[in-house]
């Protein structure tokens, strides 16, 4: 009889990475069948919530193209290889420790996978037709990923603007969604006239079950309902619509909607605690004196209620909330790559599969 | 009606008796419930849990309820610091303070030492593992080597923090990995793992040349250059240089 009970082993093993982890299946049958029992990866998950991490997409050096950078609060900076996808690729959203990449040479294939359990899914294509151009509907303006650890499925999104060659777009808004569930894509159309910065786009956050971005005119953020293929608007605390000359950002804290609105000198953090109502409250506001000089360059990308990953141009900063410290986590010298800001994403480390 | 906080007492496995404060003892889930659901005056019996267990056990539970209370000024860090120290006891006691957690609910103290073990266990193998845990092995050879092949991805020394990769250890190879300060530095170059430094050896040292006496005949004898950079609190960017010589 081992010297602890069951329960215990659990608790122990969902504080492990993902690697010693799986190493430790050929311990004993018993730890085998744990790593993919189903309550055992709901408490993965919710140990690894409190871990929260940053992937950054580098554009350095040839050899460490389809690797990341992932920066761990807890554990330092490591590398993350998407080599196991044997096709080199983008990311284009994160979520719950999923990461939805799109092929570079071959427009229109996704993938969706895991990077920790090296475990991936190639999505069935979703157009009709490739892509040339006399079809050059191009790639999709947004895309999310929605993974939903309770109910064991994902969903993704590609949501884009409809253009004839040689047109303009028309407004009319073509939804594709993925379903793991039946592995089938389907389509639904809506009339919209919004648009989107790249951070806009790459900030996309799923909680309550829909999917949700911040708009370019920084006036309501766009949900979509992924019960009822809905979108609709929820609209930001007055004080952020009607502030002037301040930045503002959508990203996750704990499972709620959070804003983050950067000005000259304070950053104030806003979540959204109540989903139903659609209150908002402000949580924080943090001086950004210690890190005047970076500020028109600092974008928020993941948050927790204790600390907040900035990334700057070549920086990646933590600012813990309980200390009211700031620190830096990572820095590159190559000035000459893309800013760290412009491919960062909010990450955790979960074994949740993705087939 | 001017109360001091009201005591509980608690009797130990062994017999010894605690008297504390209600704030205390109710970080125990398990004390909690009995207490709200008991004679508030008579003594609660923990059956699993030693004297010198739960002594211990107490001073973590007084030491979180007064820093939370304000009741003393300790930084979370400071807090960070003194519970990083809690857990440095021996094996032993460490599995009994995770029973006795487990058994207690206190769920703090069940993170810390479950993390604790966890860090332990992390670059252990199979077999050792199985010798800490008292855990029989019921693979056959053959399964175990299938399960191995199936995830052989995670017996591959690559990645993690503070490990370097080089596929080929060429002349004048350069490389640069960032890691904590706290952990080690290792080289791996065809799979091998080249070289090993802990962290403090490097600290401090602006650079190092060292030549390497190859075990292999065939390993090249390499020269070692480091140069370091801080790039945060805790954190240090190494930038190796190689230069090889066969």
């Amino acid at each position: 009889m081992g010297i602890f009970p069951d329960e215990v082993i659990l608790q122990v093993l969902a504080r492990l990475p993902v690697k010693p982890l799986f190493k430790n299946k050929t311990v004993c049958k018993l730890w085998y069948r744990l790593v993919s029992d189903k309550y055992f990866i709901k408490l993965y998950n919710e140990v690894s919530a409190k871990n929260l991490m940053v992937l950054i997409e580098t554009s350095g050096s040839p050899e460490s193209r389809s690797s990341l950078v992932c920066v761990d609060n807890l554990r330092g900076v490591s590398e993350v290889s998407l080599d196991f996808l044997k096709d080199r690729v983008k990311v284009r959203a994160s979520c719950n420790g999923l990461l939805c990449c799109s092929s570079i040479p071959d427009k229109g294939v996704y993938y969706v996978c895991n990077p920790m359990t090296r475990d991936f899914k190639l999505l069935p294509r979703c157009r009709e037709r490739p892509v040339t151009r006399f079809y050059p509907d191009g790639e999709a303006t947004l895309v999310g990923l929605a993974c939903d650890v309770s109910k064991n499925k994902f969903n993704v999104v590609l949501a884009g603007y409809h253009r004839t060659f040689g047109h303009r777009p028309d407004g009319t808004f073509i939804c594709l969604i993925f379903d793991s569930d039946s592995n089938k894509w389907k389509k639904f159309v809506s009339h919209r006239d919004d648009h989107f910065t790249h951070m806009n786009k790459n900030q996309v956050v799923f909680v309550n079950g829909a999917l949700h971005w911040l708009t370019g005119s920084c006036s309501y953020i766009l949900a979509l309902d992924l019960d009822y293929d809905v979108w609709r608007k929820i609209s930001l605390p007055d004080e952020v619509s009607y502030g002037t000359g301040n930045r503002v950002y959508l990203l996750d804290s704990d499972g709620c909607l959070s804003l983050i609105q950067i000005s000259d000198a304070w950053m104030n953090i806003w979540v959204m605690k109540d989903y139903e109502k659609e209150v908002w409250y402000m949580v924080d506001r943090v001086s950004l004196r210690c890190i005047r000089g970076l500020v028109p360059g600092i974008f928020p990308i993941a948050q927790t209620g204790e600390c907040i990953f900035l990334a700057t141009h070549k920086q990646i900063l933590v600012y813990h909330q309980k200390s009211r410290v700031w620190k830096e986590m990572y820095s590159v010298k190559n000035s000459a790559s893309l800013p760290l800001w412009f491919s960062a994403y909010a990450f955790r480390s979960t074994i949740f599969p993705s087939d | 009606m001017g109360s001091t906080s009201t005591k509980i007492k608690l009797r130990t496995s062994d017999q010894k008796v605690f008297e504390v404060e209600k704030a205390v003892a109710v970080q125990s889930q398990t004390i909690k419930y009995i207490y709200e659901n008991g004679c508030p005056d008579s003594v609660i019996h923990v059956h699993s849990v030693s004297g010198d267990i739960l002594s211990k056990i107490l001073d973590y539970c007084k030491k979180h309820v007064n820093s939370a209370a304000g009741k003393e000024d300790i930084s979370p860090e400071e807090l960070y610091e003194w519970d990083a120290n809690f857990v440095k006891v021996d094996q032993n006691t460490l599995f009994d303070l995770i029973l006795a957690a487990n058994c207690l609910k206190i769920e703090s103290l069940l993170d810390l030492t479950c993390q604790t073990v966890a860090n332990m266990i992390k670059g252990k193998r199979p077999e050792e593992i199985r010798t800490t845990f008292n855990i029989k092995n019921d693979y056959t050879i053959e399964a175990e080597e299938a399960v191995r092949r199936e995830n052989k991805w995670a017996f591959d020394m690559l990645g993690g923090v503070g490990t370097m990769v080089i596929e080929e250890l060429a002349d004048d190879t350069m490389s640069k990995c960032v890691t904590n300060t706290k952990s080690r530095v290792c080289v791996i170059a065809a799979n091998q793992i080249v070289m090993m430094r802990s962290i403090s050896k490097l600290a401090n040292k602006k650079s190092i040349d060292v030549y390497k006496q190859p075990q292999n005949p065939t390993t090249p004898r390499i020269k070692e250059s480091v140069k370091q950079r801080n790039v945060g609190t805790g954190f240090i960017e190494l930038f190796f240089h190689f230069k090889c010589k066969m």
